[in-house]
């Protein structure tokens, strides 16, 4: 899936990646490939981005939203 | 006529005047370029936060404390300068808008309804003083602020006092960035908060004329009819989008504010080093000439002399 993350800082992260796991308000959860379309309020913690290849790249993550839509674009926006 | 010493010293002096201002002009200009890129760096966050922002409103009907309006008893004025001088008349403009807006604000007939102030800058700070206006709050050195954490004291401060009804309606005067060379001043009620306007104040981060303005709106269109799942409610999530909304343009104000202070004292900068040059050169041909009417005096002197000894 493609994944944007974004902040006011820019864009802090672009590109394909497995998987994501992250902070919610109702909880820790994982989105993969071809999740259903969510919106979410995200949590204080670290976001992992899991990337091909199995490596993973780490973003800390004060408050924010993920929002999938139905073609596989994941987007994070945070603060 | 002046003498030789005092003419060289004038023109050292201007020289050296001449190198400072061409130095501020210099800094100003990177300063400027800085935070134009910054408010440029949001501008993706901005989209994707209206984006969301469609979305939910879609399906659940805005609601929110910083939306209602409410009956305006307290309207706090935010009045953005700068902290230092020496950029022609851009502060002038901002305190006159600032005086035009308290003059013509049609609350001001009102009997229950007062003014306070919060002053971003020293200049504003001083002017609110002079003028015996009630200022509640000072905020200094956001003239080199491009963080967003930055300005985190500020707005955490208007929402709690909009939140805690200190005051109904907050108004912010300061300088729209338009290009390099054209600033204007902003007068915006930016609470209690309408979502047309932010679409319409997100659409202005692009400036007209420069290096930046081809920039074009990444989003797609048409992406009515997907079924999202909200969690943990569209209500609850509008909620938490609105302050990051307001944040978002708070932030903006201020890199606005920034970008414009900068070219302001970029081109005031630049108009001062170039009368130093003009002024540089005029006195070196009248030190020349004065260098040579003395020479021409002494000479004068040894053939008159020399005649006379004959």
């Amino acid at each position: 899936m493609k994944l944007k993350v974004y902040s006011l800082k820019g864009v802090e992260f672009e590109g394909e990646a497995r998987s994501l796991n992250i902070n919610t308000k109702l909880g820790e959860i994982t989105v993969l490939d071809n999740h259903l379309p969510i919106i979410t309020l995200l949590e204080k913690g670290t976001a992992k981005i899991g990337l091909d290849g199995g490596k993973t790249e780490n973003i800390e993550i004060e408050s924010g939203f993920l929002e999938m839509d139905d073609e596989n674009n994941l987007s994070v926006l945070k603060d | 006529m002046e003498s030789l010493q005092s003419l060289n010293r004038r023109r050292k002096a201007v020289g050296n005047i001449g190198a400072i201002t061409k130095a501020m002009e210099v800094v100003a200009a990177i300063k400027m370029r800085k935070s134009e890129e910054a408010a440029l760096d949001s501008r993706p966050y901005a989209f994707k936060a209206l984006d969301l922002l469609e979305k939910l409103s879609r399906v659940s009907k805005l609601e929110s404390v910083l939306m209602r309006p409410r009956k305006v008893k307290k309207t706090m004025v935010v009045v953005i300068t700068s902290d230092r001088g020496l950029i022609g008349s851009f502060n002038t403009q901002v305190l006159r808008v600032a005086e035009n807006f308290l003059a013509s604000d049609k609350k001001r007939s009102d009997q229950e309804h007062s003014y306070s102030f919060i002053a971003v800058g020293k200049k504003a700070d001083a002017y609110l003083a002079k003028k015996s206006l009630p200022i509640i709050e000072k905020f200094y050195g956001f003239g080199d602020y491009i963080e967003v954490e930055e300005i985190a004291p500020l707005y955490e401060y208007l929402m709690q006092g909009f939140i805690e009804t200190k005051w109904d309606r907050i108004v912010t005067i300061s300088m729209h960035f338009r290009s390099a060379l054209k600033q204007e001043t902003l007068v915006r009620e930016i609470l209690p908060l309408d979502t047309e306007k932010i679409r319409q104040d997100v659409k202005e981060i692009i400036p007209e004329h420069g290096l930046f303005s081809g920039e074009k709106n990444g989003n797609r269109a048409g992406a009515e009819d997907i079924e999202y799942i909200f969690e943990p409610s569209p209500a609850e999530l509008l909620a938490n989008l609105i302050p990051h909304l307001l944040k978002m343009e708070l932030y903006h104000l201020i890199l606005e504010a920034n970008a414009s202070e900068h070219a302001a004292r970029y081109v005031a900068m630049k108009s001062a080093s170039d009368n130093a040059e003009e002024l540089s050169e005029k006195l070196i041909i009248q030190y020349n000439k004065v260098r040579q009417a003395a020479i021409t005096g002494e000479m004068v002197e040894m053939a008159a002399t020399r005649s006379a000894l004959k």
